[in-house]
């Protein structure tokens, strides 16, 4: 692939129709070649042209499209036409084309392909599932032409994944893949998964980790939790059942009375020890 | 000096001791019960699209759960009344743990609603009740310390469990999760086993400590009339009950005829309107302002904070000398101050706004939590606070429910959120009013009550030493003789 990188005009091939006098000719767009971006040229400009050339009744307007769809402010009615794309990025790659109206012959346009290498946009990072459950790993991309996807587990041996397993199934769209593996088994599926774009000028990937819980993970937590209480709850009950006995104390009536004598609390022992002098000296 | 019908609960409450033992397990018990519908909502997300239902579907958990909670208020306090707190508590703590492990092998939603809301519920319920209970059984002159301490649970285990779930739930998914806070949740048997019911066996002397002994010939008999009184009624836990414990088997209705009950009731339907909204709209109201999401939470955690420092506080503040006999009036302030905030929260402009708004609602609401049960004990007194506590829930059940719907249906209405917080604003301020009038109107007759009621006692006391007098010179005769 000739890599005809802009800003300047690269070589425009001039195509001069011939008969001039025929009269149902169809107008001639020279228009630049297409673009490659990459890397280097991620800092310049980027200039699309498009001239009319042999046009036999005057056109209306001109303006751009991408990928099927208007390019907002970009309607004129010169008969030369630029659009520049100032720091191009993977996602303004993509189909462009420039469209010239008339009033009584149909449009006429000619289309110019700005390529890169594929961008990969949207993946998780990770993904936690339980044993049992279904994962799904996805992949978004940017870039055009569109990419093909493939699906690699880095653990060394297995290359591509596909659908013949059974078990794991991958869905692609233009821009966007699916991962999905079924009754995740916790021996053999958990591990880094690779989503791998490629397109006609390069390719890029991601990892996802996959984590597969087992079921029985979240019950050592729960007994040993478990066991702190118990053992909190007997310590408690046990020391309650030591202290008991000496908070009780009879003989309530007179003691009262000679509460005056202890207003603050005391040990309970020395009640009885005192409550014995004490009645002897009152009385 | 706290009024007089609270004093006469038949002994002296120890007040400290094994006191703050109890009040590190009602901490942890109210913690629990404020704190775990809040923080389940962190599952809500991976649960509604495990099981692809709608988001009102999925937030209906946390509402059945509340209601359970507020629901089972009054069978809490009947359960409380014939038992205990402690076994409430317990099997509380048990039943919220078998909910949660039942939960987590749920296949439907409505077997969450079932285990996360009803069970769940109901045993956050038999925590609640019996934990704010057994505060007013330990604590008298230190009361105001001790439930502002124990309400700080709920900031505190709030701002522990959020984490903790987070964790829990990127290690284990939310079935291994829910197993686990079963097991956590189980902590509050623990709290409940530190709840020994307080010993009324031992007739302390009442509160004044620096009087002479002489002096004291007209208290001996009083406190002797009561000893002998909580003598008679000593054989059960609670000895208050054996009177009536007919009535007091189901929902003590005469406390409907309490002015001080029915002041606290309506203030609180009024209250509770305004009281939950505007927490949950802080960080919706944030992002509507353009705050992006982590500041927003972090207003939450500026919330958080100031919340927990305010109450212990509080509850120290309320306990001084000057406060402590007027404790309604530092209630009716801290209602009153909430509606202040809200209704300048729409002046606050940008983040620093919005910042200082967060430490003000945070005291705010921390100083209302703090206060909250403890102005209901100081008005019914800690023998009928439990089934006033369980009527009392049962009937904000209402309020608390439709509070954050409404205040949502409000902004769906104007497109605004600042009518939230006039609305909110509002309620609180109207309902901090009508408390201060309320008790000034209330002490005035309690104090005319009080009056009368010494008059009679000292009489009374009289007479008992005059009695007890002739009696021992009677005796002293008949022995002589």
């Amino acid at each position: 692939i000739a890599s005809l990188s802009s800003p300047s005009f690269p070589s425009l091939s001039f195509c001069l129709a011939s008969g001039l006098a025929e009269a149902a000719s169809k107008p001639k767009i020279n228009a630049s070649d297409q673009t490659i971006l990459t890397a280097d040229t991620s800092s310049k400009q980027v200039i699309l042209q498009c001239n009319l050339t042999t046009a036999h009744t005057r056109h209306k307007e001109s303006f751009w499209m991408k990928n099927g769809q208007d390019i907002p402010n970009t309607r004129t009615e010169q008969k030369d036409t630029i659009y520049r794309i100032n720091k191009p990025r993977a996602d303004d790659s993509g189909e462009y084309m420039c469209v010239y109206t008339f009033d009584t012959a149909p449009n006429a346009n000619t289309t110019i392909e700005v390529k890169a290498k594929p961008d990969i946009t949207g993946h998780k990072r990770s993904e936690n599932k339980n044993e049992g459950e279904n994962a799904t790993l996805y992949c978004k991309s940017v870039g055009y032409p569109h990419p093909t996807w493939t699906w690699r587990k880095m653990d060394g041996k297995s290359p591509m994944l596909d659908n013949s397993t059974g078990r794991i199934f991958i869905t692609n769209r233009d821009n966007y893949t699916e991962l999905n593996i079924l009754n995740l088994d916790i021996n053999t599926d958990p591990g880094i998964y690779e989503c791998n774009a490629t397109n006609a000028i390069g390719n890029n990937a991601q990892t996802t980790i996959l984590r597969v819980r087992s079921h029985l993970a979240p019950l050592w937590p729960f007994l040993g939790v478990l066991a702190e209480i118990i053992i909190l709850v007997v310590i408690i009950v046990v020391y309650e059942k030591r202290k008991r006995p000496d908070d009780i104390i009879d003989g309530k009536t007179t003691f009262a009375f000679l509460m005056c004598f202890f207003p603050r609390k005391t040990n309970s022992t020395n009640n009885h020890k005192d409550k014995n002098i004490r009645q002897r000296n009152t009385k | 000096m706290p009024p007089a019908a609270a004093t006469n609960l038949g002994y002296t409450p120890p007040d400290g001791g094994w006191g703050w033992a109890v009040v590190f397990g009602a901490f942890i018990s109210i913690g629990f019960s404020y704190a775990f519908p809040k923080s389940l909502t962190i599952y809500f997300k991976e649960i509604q699209e495990y099981f692809s239902v709608s988001y009102s579907e999925i937030a209906w958990v946390s509402s059945v759960m509340l209601a359970s909670m507020y629901a089972g208020g009054p069978v809490s306090s009947i359960l409380v009344n014939r038992y205990g707190s402690r076994p409430v508590v317990i099997v509380g703590g048990v039943l919220v743990c078998t909910g949660m492990a039942l939960a987590s092998f749920g296949t439907n939603i409505i077997h969450l609603y079932l285990c996360v809301g009803v069970i769940g519920g109901f045993g956050l319920a038999f925590n609640l009740q019996p934990s704010l209970t057994i505060i007013g059984t330990y604590f008298q002159v230190k009361r105001p310390m001790a439930n502002g301490l124990a309400m700080t649970g709920s900031p505190v285990i709030l701002s522990t469990l959020a984490p903790l779930n987070q964790f829990l739930f990127d290690s284990f998914g939310w079935r291994g999760s829910f197993l686990i806070l079963g097991s956590i949740v189980l902590n509050c048997c623990v709290a409940g086993a530190l709840m020994r019911p307080v010993n009324k066996s031992i007739p302390r002397k009442t509160i004044d400590e620096s009087s002479k002994c002489e002096s004291e010939a007209q208290e001996h008999a009083a406190a002797e009339d009561t000893t002998t009184h909580s003598d008679n009624l000593q054989t059960e836990d609670q000895s208050e009950s054996k009177g009536h414990s007919f009535v007091q088997k189901f929902i003590d209705l005469s406390l409907f005829r309490h002015r001080g009950f029915l002041i606290y009731l309506i203030g609180n339907v009024v209250l509770f309107f305004g009281f939950f909204a505007p927490v949950v709209f802080m960080a919706p109201y944030a992002k509507h302002q353009g705050i992006d999401e982590y500041s927003a939470a972090f207003l939450l955690s500026i919330f958080a904070l100031a919340d927990m420092f305010i109450r212990p506080t509080t509850g120290l503040v309320g306990n001084t000398k000057w406060i402590r006999p007027r404790i309604q009036y530092f209630f009716s302030f801290a209602v009153s101050y909430n509606g202040v905030c809200h209704l300048m929260c729409p002046l606050a402009s940008g983040y620093t706004g919005l910042v200082v708004y967060a430490v003000f609602f945070g005291l705010a609401f921390g100083m209302l939590s703090a206060l909250l049960f403890e102005v209901l004990m100081d008005l019914v007194g800690a023998p009928r606070f439990s089934t006033a506590v369980g009527l009392v829930t049962i009937i904000e059940c209402g309020p608390v429910l439709l509070g954050p719907p409404m205040a949502g249906a409000l902004v769906d209405y104007f497109g605004d959120y600042k009518y939230i917080y006039y609305a909110c604003g509002v309620f609180m301020l109207v309902s901090g009013i009508f408390f201060f009038v309320m008790h000034y109107y209330n002490y005035k007759k309690l104090d005319e009550e009080r009056g009368k009621s010494k008059a009679m006692e000292t009489r009374n006391s009289d007479e008992a030493v005059q009695l007890k007098m002739n009696q021992a010179d009677r005796t002293m005769n008949e022995t002589d003789e």
